[in-house]
């Protein structure tokens, strides 16, 4: 079944998750939301991957089958990092927004 | 005929063994006050090296059974491969084998032999003081570093023991190391051995180039001694003479760094400072004579580079010169010494610069000899002389010694047994050692009997001073400082009873060169043998040996009780005239007691070596430190600097179009992201559009941030 999807609907999914990523990324102040929403985009271009990975054979296609697993590792090691630095952010803050984090450039 | 045999490993694992426990416990029991058990650390340090030298007995005799007559016998063991580059076309492998021929069994039994008693020695020598497990275990890395030399079957597996007994040197010389003194002659003896293992390093390259030339080129000991063997490699040798005269030179520089020959013969005097066993095992009886081992494992090299390298000389020739000045240097220099360690050590060099002119003149058997006879008679001196600093509570100076022959009967008596050898009457070992090449150097070519004369004038020196310090130590009436005076004792058994053992064997190991005594030994199983053929330790050698000597002069023609009588009966001459100048001059022990013990610069009979190591070495050394210094903190230190400025230039720059506001910074770098994806990636209007899009979303964002 799943060989009648065309490789580029696969994209244009792709895209719109990228694009929904972005939008709550910079639309939403809460850091949470931030962190998903990067999350997401990384996904999207995981599916990408996986969807241009239809396209070959044999070893290229193994290969972008393995590109998302290698990103699902970083994305969860750069999950802890932020997560971990947003609470001893909040704790400091009191607060999830972030825009209240606005004077960090000083 | 190659034999493999599994326990040559053995060999030199156990005193490594002996030394990782040992230097173990003296870690562990660095915190109390007295130190591990004295006992335990005892038992491993001599069991070791002890049990090293029963396998090596053990492979000597399963050498001499391998049924082969007149062929090389070699017993080997391969440990693992430990080189294997092939790398674009070049292709070099190298493995870690042991190879264990006639030369290497000979070498071992004394080197694990006299090693072993001396360790029994140092548990008397070294009972009192608090790093005596540290002591243990730096000798038993000396054994290990020192088998290694000799067992190793490539050029740099001997490297690898070379190196270790340099360290070991360095280790023992500074062994009482909160004296400042001590530390200096510890590095003195490191730095300049470093200079002869750079000698030595260079030399091998060279070798391995030379031997390459037609692709065979290897470290291995066997290979080599086979392609200098082979006449048809004889145009490829004279091909790259130069290359051989260089590679033979600089191994020859390795020998003298190790050996202390000219020019790198200062530091074996200031190794003195060590504790006496230390003396006794490296600085005379074992380390010391690596060059003449390494010299005699190369002999097929050396013999083949007959081609000048130097005023018309060939690298033999300058061996032999380098020897008879080092010789004359070691025993004009002993005349005037008054310390006793020193005037021993004196004595090592000069009889080392006769190991060497042996060699000189492709006698490398006989050298092999005297390096053998040596161990035996300059280890009785050392240990007796040990067992004298011992008793006079650590006091050095002959001055103050003197009519010690009653109080310490035992050790004069093995110390006289030393100096009866040493100095060649008739009987003792180094009679028999020294007339020998004596009688080789008068046999030479060339200038080498002219050389011989210088030896004999030599041997001269050498019972002279060896004599003058037989009468102010035992003969002459006693003049101990007043803190000493009626404290003097014998030492203790330990002590006592490795110095008998080397002291008898100085006096009965000449033998094995008599024609009559080596027929008895090397005829007993082969009866086809010819009486009086030859003796046994030349006999012994032959294999590794015979080739080389052969190819330098023709052997000598030993006919039924043939002696050589002119260089004997100079030899003994020499020996008695030397004998009765020293007894005119000290019979009763007068030195003057006002002269001061030079030291370094002072001392002239070092014939202003350190001065000229100063302007030459020193001083240039110096300054091209001074260059670098200013090199690194004016060049190094400034690049640094400035790409410390760039980078901070940088980072303040970035910061300002940096944005407070997390989401506005994201929004910038995706709109970055999609205008450059735009503009390189796609053509046409489409990317204009996406890229003023994107660059609108960041704008609205930028007044979206000023606003709010």
């Amino acid at each position: 079944m799943i060989n009648h999807i065309a490789l580029v609907d696969v994209q244009i999914v792709a895209a719109i998750l990228f694009c929904l990523g972005l939008a709550v990324a910079l639309t939403r102040r809460n850091v949470f939301l931030l962190l998903m929403g990067i999350e997401l985009m990384l996904n999207a271009v995981n599916l990408s991957f996986i969807g241009f990975s239809r396209g070959f054979a044999g070893a290229e296609s193994l290969f972008g089958q393995m590109t998302p697993i290698f990103i699902i590792a970083i994305a969860a090691s750069a999950a802890c990092v932020g997560l971990a630095m947003v609470i001893c952010i909040v704790r400091g803050r009191e607060s999830l927004d972030s825009d209240a984090f606005a004077d960090m450039k000083e | 005929m190659k034999v493999s045999f599994e326990l040559l490993w053995l060999i030199p694992f156990l005193p490594l063994l002996g030394a990782i426990i040992n230097g173990a416990l003296s870690l562990g029991g660095a915190r109390s006050a007295f130190g591990p058990s004295r006992g335990f650390v005892s038992l491993i340090a001599v069991l070791t090296p002890g049990l090293a030298f029963v396998i090596t007995l053990i492979a000597a005799f399963k050498l001499s059974a391998i049924p082969s007559v007149g062929d090389n016998k070699v017993l080997v063991q391969t440990l693992w491969e430990w080189i294997a580059v092939d790398v674009a076309g070049f292709k070099f492998s190298l493995t870690a084998g042991l190879l264990f021929d006639k030369l290497t069994s000979m070498m071992l039994l004394f080197v694990t032999g006299i090693g072993t008693l001396i360790h029994i020695y140092s548990i008397g020598y070294m009972w009192e003081d608090r790093g005596f497990a540290r002591f243990m275990a730096y000798l038993n890395l000396f054994m290990f570093s020192m088998i290694i030399l000799v067992i190793g079957d490539s050029l740099p597996l001997t490297f690898l023991g070379w190196e270790g007994v340099g360290m070991c040197s360095y280790l023992l010389i500074g062994f009482w190391h909160k004296n400042n003194e001590y530390n200096d002659a510890a590095r003195k003896a490191f730095i300049v051995n470093r200079i002869g293992d750079l000698g030595f390093l260079l030399g091998a390259f060279a070798l391995y180039l030379v031997m390459n030339s037609n692709g065979m080129g290897s470290l291995h000991y066997r290979d080599i001694a086979n392609w200098f063997q082979n006449p048809a490699h004889l145009e490829l040798i004279t091909g790259s003479a130069g290359l051989l005269g260089a590679a033979c030179l600089l191994l020859f520089l390795g020998c003298t760094g190790k050996s202390a020959q000219i020019p790198l013969v200062t530091w074996l005097p200031d190794a003195m400072a060590g504790p006496t066993p230390v003396s006794a095992l490296i600085h005379a009886a074992t380390m010391v004579t690596s060059g003449i081992y390494l010299l005699a494992r190369l002999c097929d090299v050396f013999v083949a580079a007959s081609a000048p390298v130097f005023l018309g000389l060939t690298p033999l020739d300058i061996v032999l010169i380098v020897g008879c000045l080092t010789a004359a240097w070691g025993a004009i220099a002993g005349l005037v010494q008054l310390d006793i360690k020193k005037a021993l050590a004196y004595s090592t060099v000069s009889q080392l610069g006769f190991m060497f002119m042996a060699c000189g003149v492709g006698a490398f058997d006989v050298a092999l000899f005297h390096v053998f006879t040596h161990a035996f008679f300059k280890a009785t001196l050392f240990l007796a002389a040990g067992s004298v600093i011992h008793g006079l509570h650590h006091e050095q100076d002959m001055r103050r010694m003197g009519g010690l022959a009653k109080l310490m009967p035992i050790t004069y008596a093995w110390f006289w047994c030393g100096w009866f050898a040493i100095i060649g009457l008739p009987g003792g070992a180094g009679f028999f050692s020294k007339d020998l090449i004596l009688e080789r150097l008068f046999d030479g070519h060339g200038f080498a009997p002219f050389i011989g004369g210088v030896a004999v004038a030599v041997a001269l020196l050498t019972a002279i001073y060896m004599t003058r310090v037989m009468y102010l130590t035992f003969w002459s009436p006693a003049r101990h400082s007043d803190e000493v005076k009626g404290h003097v004792h014998e030492s203790p058994a330990t002590m006592l009873i490795p110095i008998t053992i080397l002291g008898f064997g100085s006096l009965v190991v000449g033998i094995l060169w008599s024609p009559l005594v080596g027929a008895i030994i090397t005829n007993a199983g082969d009866p086809g043998a010819k009486p009086f053929a030859s003796n046994a330790f030349e006999l012994y050698l032959q294999p590794v040996l015979g080739l080389a000597q052969a190819k330098v002069h023709e052997p000598i023609k030993h006919l039924p009780g043939h002696i050589a009588w002119m260089p004997l009966l100079l030899g003994t001459m020499a020996a008695v005239i030397g004998l009765l100048i020293a007894r005119w001059f000290w019979s009763r022990g007068h030195v003057n007691s006002t002269e001061k013990d030079l030291v370094g610069f002072a001392a002239w009979w070092t014939w202003g070596f350190d001065r000229v190591y100063l302007a030459i070495v020193i001083l240039p050394i110096k300054v091209v430190a001074w260059i670098l210094a200013w090199i690194v903190d004016a060049l190094v230190a400034g690049v640094v600097g400035l790409t410390a400025e760039v980078a901070r230039f940088l980072g303040d720059g970035y910061t300002s179009v940096q944005r407070p506001r997390l989401r506005s910074s994201l929004a910038l770098s995706a709109a970055g992201a999609v205008g450059l994806v735009s503009l390189l990636l796609l053509s046409g209007p489409i990317a204009w559009v996406v890229g003023l899009v994107a660059v609108g979303v960041a704008v609205v964002f930028l007044l979206l941030e000023f606003l709010f």
